[in-house]
This record gives C-alpha cells, sequence and structure tokens, in this order.
C-alpha cells in the first residue's frame, strides 16, 4: 500500500514539475512573442539605412525598403546606391534568394552570406521574429533587465544561441548577442536611439554590431518609416521579385 | 500610453548615453510618388587585350581579317543607360548601350519593353526583354529562350529577345505550397523585309513555377517552328544551410547539327537529351564554390568536332573569300557557342575579402571540355574602394590543342580590364 501511494507521490511530482517547465516555457516563448511584437509589426513596410564602417574609416551606404507579412516572408529592394539599385531579397522561412536584374533570375543564397558585405548578414538584414527562430531554453533578472538564452529551433537558422537583454518596462530589446554552435561569440548588436515610429510602436531606431570575428569593422542599421500594412502573398514570390519595386 | 513611451525612451536613451548618436533621419526617394521617371546607369570603360594564335579557324569569328602571332587590342567605351516610366498599372522600361569603340560607335538596346499589370496576379510585357529560364550557372540545359552565354562571365546577362508575353500568378499562405505561376511567351520569327515578322516561323514556349517543399520547380517546353520542339525541367533546394544543389533536364526535337556526309558537311537534324547537376557551396571561411557537370548527347565527340575543325582549316588555307565567307555564315553559331560538345565541367571559386584585403573580391573559373580535354581558365578581380565605382581586371586563356574546342578559338590569351562608374 505504502509503495502504490511512493508510485503516485511520484508520479504526480513528476507531472507538476513537467506542467510547471512547460508552463515556463509557454510563458517566456508568449514573452518572447511580446518582445518580437514590440520591435517590428508582424506585418509591415520600413526604410532602413545600413552604413558599414571599415577599419581605415570608409563607410559603405545602402538604402533598402523592407516589408515582411506573418511570421516567415520578408522581401528587401536595394534604392541606393545606384549600383545596387533594384536588386531585390526575399526570405521565405529558411530560403532566400537574391535577384540581380543583369542577371535575370533569383539565385539562392544562404543566410551566412552578406549581400552587403559588412557585419550583417542575410539573416540579420532579412530577420524574422525571434519566437520564429528560436526557444527560450532559459529567463533570467538582472536589475531592470530580462536575460533570455535562446537556442535555435533548427540547423539552418543563422545563429545556434542567442543571448538577449530586454527592459523589463515595456519588453523592449536592449542588446544581442549571438553565439556558434562551439559557443563563440560570433557578434553583438547594440539597439538605441529609441524613436516613436507612430501607432504605439516605440523602438530604439538604431542597431549597431559588432564582431570579434571581423574586429574593427562595424555595421549600423538605422530603421525608418515603419508602418503596419498588409500584402497579398503574390508578392512574397520568386516570379514576382522582378516586379517589387513597381510595387513600392 | 505616453506614460509608457515616456518609460521606455528614458530606460533606452540610458543605454544608449555611451554610444555616439547617429542622425537616424536619412532622406528616402519617391516616397510618396506613383508616376515615376527614372533614369540611372553607368559608364563602363573596358580594354580588351588579345594574342592570337598562328593557327586558328576561330578567325572567322570576332577577329576575322586580324594578323596571326600579334597582340590586337580593342577599347570599348560604353555608356548604359536604363530609362523608366512607372505606374501602378503600366509602365516602360528601356537600358540602352551606347558603344563609342576607336572607329565603329553603334547604339542598341539590351531590353526595351512596355508593361500592363492589372493585378499582383497578372502582367503582359511587350518588346525585347532578358529572359534567365533555368538554375544552372555556366550553362543552362533548360534556357530555351535565353541568350546565348559569355564562357568568362556565363553569369551575366546582356541583351534579350523579342517577345510579347503573360505570367499569370498566385501567391498561397501555406508553409508547404508558397505559391505558382505559368509563364505564356510568344516569340516573333525573323525580322522581313517588309518590316514585318515572319509569323509563320512564331515559337510559342511556356513555364510553370512552383515553390513546394522549399525546392524551386520550374517546367518548361518550346513549340518551336520546324518541328524544333523542346520539353524540360528544372529544381533547386538548400541541402544544408550552406549548400544549395541544383538540376535541370531537357529533351528537344529537330536539333540542327552539321554533320559529314562523305567528306563534306551537311546540316542535319538530331533529337537530344540535356541534363545538368550543380552545386554551390559556402564554406566557413566564405569562399564560395560552384561546380557542373553538364551533358548534351547531341553535342559532337572530340572525333565529329576535330573533322569540322579540319575541314575549316582546309578550306580556309585553299579558299577563296567567297568560300570563306560561306564559312562564316554556315559556322559562326557554331565557333561562337559553348556547349556544342557533349560533356562539360564548370568550376568557380569566389573570395570576397581574401587576407584582409578590403574591397577586393578574386574569383577564378574553369570551364573543362571532357570530351576532348581543352580548357577556358579565367579569374576575376574586383575591387570597389567607394560606393558605385568598380575596377574588375580578368584574364582568360583558351588551352588545348589544334582540333578542339577551346584550343581552335581565336584568342590564345585575352585580358579585360574594365572600369565601371554607377550614378
Amino acid at each position: 500500500m505504502k509503495a502504490k501511494i511512493m508510485k503516485i507521490n511520484g508520479l504526480f511530482i513528476c507531472l507538476l514539475v513537467f506542467s510547471t517547465v512547460s508552463a515556463f516555457c509557454q510563458d517566456a516563448q508568449a514573452l518572447l512573442v511580446q518582445v518580437d511584437r514590440n520591435l517590428m509589426p508582424e506585418s509591415y513596410e520600413a526604410y532602413r539605412k545600413i552604413i558599414d564602417i571599415e577599419p581605415d574609416g570608409k563607410r559603405k551606404e545602402y538604402l533598402v525598403y523592407s516589408i515582411k507579412k506573418g511570421k516567415d516572408k520578408t522581401a528587401m529592394l536595394f534604392l541606393a546606391p545606384a549600383s545596387e539599385k533594384d536588386r531585390v531579397m526575399l526570405r521565405i522561412g529558411d530560403n532566400m534568394w537574391l535577384y540581380i536584374p543583369a542577371v535575370g533570375r533569383p539565385i539562392r543564397q544562404t543566410s551566412l552570406q552578406s549581400v552587403t558585405g559588412g557585419i550583417f548578414n542575410n539573416a540579420d538584414i532579412l530577420a524574422l521574429d525571434l519566437s520564429v527562430e528560436y526557444n527560450v531554453s532559459d529567463i533570467s533578472q538582472d536589475g531592470e533587465d530580462y536575460i533570455f538564452n535562446l537556442k535555435a529551433k533548427t540547423q539552418s537558422v543563422a545563429y545556434d544561441r542567442v543571448k538577449l537583454r530586454v527592459f523589463k518596462k515595456g519588453l523592449i530589446v536592449s542588446r544581442m548577442e549571438c553565439y556558434s554552435a562551439t559557443d563563440i561569440l560570433l557578434k553583438t548588436l547594440e539597439f538605441t536611439q529609441p524613436k516613436d515610429f507612430g501607432g504605439g510602436l516605440v523602438r530604439p531606431a538604431v542597431i549597431e554590431t559588432t564582431s570579434p570575428v571581423h574586429k574593427g569593422y562595424r555595421s549600423i542599421m538605422i530603421v525608418s518609416k515603419v508602418r503596419q500594412k498588409k500584402f497579398p502573398d503574390e508578392i512574397f514570390t520568386l516570379p514576382y521579385m522582378p516586379r517589387i519595386k513597381d510595387f513600392r | 500610453m505616453k506614460r509608457f513611451i515616456m518609460v521606455v525612451c528614458a530606460a533606452l536613451s540610458c543605454a544608449a548615453a555611451s554610444a555616439q548618436d547617429i542622425n537616424t533621419d536619412f532622406n528616402i526617394p519617391r516616397e510618396q510618388e506613383k508616376d515615376v521617371i527614372s533614369i540611372n546607369g553607368y559608364f563602363s570603360g573596358n580594354f580588351t587585350g588579345v594574342v592570337i594564335p598562328d593557327y586558328a579557324p576561330g578567325f572567322l569569328t570576332d577577329f576575322f581579317g586580324c594578323d596571326e602571332n600579334k597582340l590586337t587590342n580593342i577599347f570599348h567605351l560604353d555608356l548604359v543607360l536604363t530609362g523608366e516610366y512607372a505606374t501602378e498599372y503600366t509602365g516602360f522600361f528601356c537600358r540602352s548601350v551606347t558603344d563609342i569603340r576607336q572607329d565603329d560607335p553603334s547604339f542598341g538596346f539590351y531590353e526595351i519593353y512596355g508593361r500592363y499589370s492589372p493585378s499582383y496576379n497578372l502582367c503582359f510585357r511587350l518588346g525585347k526583354i532578358i529572359h534567365n529560364w533555368g538554375k544552372g550557372y555556366a550553362f543552362n540545359a533548360v534556357g530555351f529562350i535565353n541568350p546565348v552565354k559569355d564562357p568568362r562571365m556565363p553569369e551575366t546577362l546582356k541583351e534579350g529577345i523579342l517577345v510579347l508575353e503573360t505570367q499569370l500568378l498566385f501567391g498561397y499562405a501555406s508553409d508547404l505550397f508558397t505559391g505558382w505561376a505559368l509563364d505564356l511567351v510568344i516569340i516573333p520569327g525573323e525580322m522581313i523585309a517588309d518590316g514585318g515578322f515572319d509569323i509563320e516561323n512564331t515559337d510559342y514556349a511556356v513555364k510553370a513555377s512552383f515553390l513546394i517543399a522549399d525546392m524551386d520547380i520550374d517546367l518548361m517546353g518550346r513549340y518551336g517552328s520546324e518541328g524544333r520542339h523542346q520539353v524540360g525541367g528544372d529544381v533547386a533546394f538548400n541541402l544544408w544551410e550552406n549548400l544549395e544543389v541544383h538540376a535541370e533536364g531537357a529533351y528537344a526535337w529537330n536539333v540542327p547539327k552539321i554533320i559529314f556526309a562523305g567528306n563534306s558537311p551537311q546540316t542535319g537534324a538530331v533529337e537530344s537529351v540535356r541534363f545538368l547537376f550543380g552545386a554551390r557551396y559556402l564554406s566557413p571561411w566564405n569562399t564560395t564554390v560552384i561546380l557542373e557537370y553538364f551533358h548534351n548527347s547531341a553535342g559532337y565527340s572530340a572525333s565529329e568536332y576535330g573533322d569540322l575543325i579540319q575541314y575549316i582549316d582546309d578550306t580556309m588555307a585553299a579558299g577563296s573569300e567567297r568560300q570563306i565567307n560561306i564559312l562564316r555564315r554556315d559556322f559562326l553559331p557554331l565557333l561562337n557557342k559553348t556547349g556544342q560538345m557533349r560533356n562539360y565541367l564548370y568550376l568557380k571559386l569566389i573570395q570576397p575579402e581574401p587576407f584582409d584585403l578590403l574591397y577586393v573580391t578574386p574569383a577564378a573559373a574553369a570551364l573543362l571540355n571532357l570530351d576532348d580535354l581543352s580548357l577556358c581558365v579565367s579569374g576575376s578581380l574586383s575591387y570597389k574602394p567607394v560606393n558605385n565605382f568598380e575596377l574588375n581586371v580578368g584574364p582568360c586563356f583558351y588551352c588545348g590543342g589544334d582540333c578542339t574546342e577551346m584550343g581552335s578559338k581565336a584568342v590564345l590569351f585575352q585580358i579585360d580590364v574594365e572600369l565601371f562608374f554607377y550614378f
């Protein structure tokens, strides 16, 4: 009888632990979704300026028009400089393509490549929601911040592990550290200069990244004119890539 | 709400206090305009130095009439202008090239077409348009309406063909099936003397594209005049996050082929199976490797090609100017086009900014003819020190015996120096 009671108690404790862990995961993941929403609407259009600063101080600037729909569709049109004008990048889930007018067809790319050649790789520029690509493995508190430790859901995600620092008040990202599968720090992204974009969206307007792998290089992304917008699914298809410039 | 905004701003401002402030305002070109006229383009200065061999049936091509064993140089100064007028439903696009040579200035259009797209799902285009069907880089088994590729720069296409085309397009919010498109292309026959087109020789091409389960799939066909029909398909997908693989396959009827009957060449018609397998790999050191194998069952064997080259050589040695002109008419398409033999291997390596050399991207490519083991090796060094300026230096060697594909080219060694200024 005693043994039976102990068995039932053991089962109960296991269930309690499982449900607690499960509840934690759900809560933490829900919190991460909220962090995503505070960074960008789920579907939006925006303009970005990407500035790559080389060790010798020289700068290269790119102006892009970017759009996103739902959890895993995003596209980007280069507006400047003239040498890159009308190039289009499309991302659907883990798949990425680059369309160059002189080539005349979309070419598959990997998330680790960088279309601009700077510290921001394709996955940073065509970023999906963090909650789409990562699971929360644990969450802790550090003063006025939450620290999220995120683990990639699949191997095709650009970074295996991400450490995310988020302000508790407002759930706004302030810093992101990206690690490889071998636990090497690949880059750090700092989110600065808050701006009211309207429609209740207040978020950092500047993302600055440095990498210990590329010492002396810096890349800066300035976000502007973020607007919530609905798009037809046709825009996020390969045959539409040459026509995205007409859509803007 | 205001309080929330103030709290967030205060928190972020503290975090940003140590960071240098960056001006977050920037100009956005033509943000609100729907009717847009835009003109941009580039100047391109190109110097080509060529060493011509003392034996070359390829003399029939670009360097016809040049002295043998001599360094010949050609200088181009091209102005490429892109003009565009776009409204919500209609548009006009043209890309012209003005080639200011030393003694032969010329003007032409790479592309010129009008567009009418009444909805996201439908688009009509009429004019001279570039198409690039297929997934391959150096070859396309399914490039039924593609322009001829330059073996030194196979990824860049310049000149389109005259077509009337319709595109029907649908997208879906599904993870498995993202969308499909149907392209219908009408290709009129050659222009005839009275200014019209040879309607009887109009070709029709169709392509159906799908994105299913993370794979790009195309099925295409061309209904050609004189029974020259082609059908085929291609596929591309990422095997791993840094490895893309692609394949193409096509079957063609009545492919024209110059064959020997007795001792004289005659044009016959054969059926052909073409296929291509390829991969593109990104190494941990940021090196991109492209590898492709191409097979064309209707291509020439090494001995068939050798016979053709020998015939050209004999006729050139003994023939009159009239006979040489007939040779040029009959054999130029053969000598100008790569992929006329049966089996090829293509390898390209691209390494951006090696040894911390900023703005420099070297690349090397090799195109090996597996039938006669002749080789085209090319390199390029791209330097982009500032926005909108680019310098490319590209040497190219053709290696092979006298009766091989690459060895019979009119060029032994070629170096191109190109300067681009975009505006």
